[in-house]
């Protein structure tokens, strides 16, 4: 008797097994677009708030490098494609319209400044536009690694835009 | 219990839930109104669960679509190469840039301003393409063709300058002797 119980439990752990063995395709999803519909769908049904926003997150260095990166480069694109656009509008050539800037006789304080604005873009997206090739690269990923070419990044920006400014002294042509 | 009734159940459970947070968000809850599915929705049709105000119709038309996405969605049609060549391409130019950049510093002249405004503008190019798909495409899916219109004239602009003008290298120049 205890032999028949043991054969018929045997028998139905088997058959289990091999049930799980079959592939149930007909009932999962087949496809990975089929499957992040049912997430999808099932998210909804599930009416969540909204995840964590970005003020959730206290600010850090890799995050802010990160954005100051593409902040400075939208920033610079649209202002190439603007100065151009409006370079092509203006009557008379670039020679003419420097000359009516200079006319204006700004204070050395506000060109200076006028300077920084323009070179700290440049400076900044070109060396941490190297750290992120590097990172395409697949190095400096450690997070000391990481922390310690940020903050070279930041001190080299501040030195070569500061050298950019007043260092060099280009001729008028 | 049976289903209908444990399904009810966690409906009012979900709408207690739902009206605490309501409080905890405040004033701002006034404007966006939740409202629940209905029973019979077809949720693959559906794709926002918002309805808001008439007040606030056009942030609800702006509203991104949350997936999903189909496979042909996801990659568009007409492209000339596959997206990882791209992505190298794009390295490419970038790594060029680090030489252009610097060489422009000692060598002015009717080279360096082609090549220059070339890289410059192809990298810029690109960029602002990939900010406008990560945050406004799905917004907004006209907004790229806005930017391809604008990319166009700007690089006439500039090509135009480097030949009619003094040239790029040599504007900077300029302007740098001020």
């Amino acid at each position: 008797m205890a032999l028949l119980i043991r054969s018929v439990a045997r028998s139905s752990c088997l058959l289990k097994q091999t049930s799980m063995l079959v592939p149930r395709r007909s009932t999962m999803a087949t496809t990975a677009y089929e499957e992040m519909r049912n997430f999808w769908a099932r998210n909804r049904k599930l009416n969540r708030p909204l995840s964590p926003f970005l003020t959730v997150y206290k600010p850090h260095l890799a995050m802010m490098t990160s954005l100051t990166h593409r902040v400075t480069g939208v920033a610079m694109q649209v202002a190439i494609t603007g100065a151009s656009i409006t370079l092509l509008c203006l009557p008379g050539d670039f020679r003419q319209n420097l000359e009516y800037v200079r006319q204006l006789s700004l204070g050395p304080a506000i060109i200076k400044a006028f300077k920084y604005v323009l070179a700290f873009p440049v400076v900044y997206h070109f060396l941490n536009g190297i750290r992120h090739m590097a990172w395409d690269a697949g190095y400096g990923f450690s997070l000391k690694t990481l922390y310690k070419s940020g903050y070279f990044v930041m001190a080299l920006t501040a030195v070569v835009t500061t050298y950019f400014v007043f260092g060099i002294k280009a001729n008028a042509l | 219990m049976t289903f209908t009734a444990y399904h009810y159940q966690l409906d009012q459970n979900m709408a207690t839930v739902m009206l605490l947070r309501a409080c905890s968000r405040g004033p701002k809850s006034l404007l966006l109104q939740v409202q629940p599915l209905a029973k019979n929705a077809n949720l693959e049709v559906i794709s926002k669960q918002f309805t808001a105000t008439p007040a606030l119709a056009t942030i609800e038309y702006f509203r991104a679509r949350r997936g999903p996405f189909t496979p042909e969605e996801k990659r568009g049609k007409g492209h000339m190469m596959m997206a990882s060549t791209h992505w190298k391409v794009e390295r490419i130019v970038a790594i060029a840039m680090t030489g252009i950049m610097p060489a422009c510093l000692f060598v002015q002249g009717s080279t360096m301003d082609h090549l220059l405004s070339t890289f410059v503008y192809l990298h810029g190019f690109w960029g602002i393409d990939g900010v406008l798909k990560d945050y406004l495409v799905k917004f907004v899916p006209w907004i790229s063709k806005v930017w391809y219109v604008l990319a166009i004239v700007g690089f006439a602009g500039l090509v135009n300058f480097n030949y009619n003008d003094v040239g790029i290298t040599k504007a900077i120049q300029m302007l740098w002797s001020l």
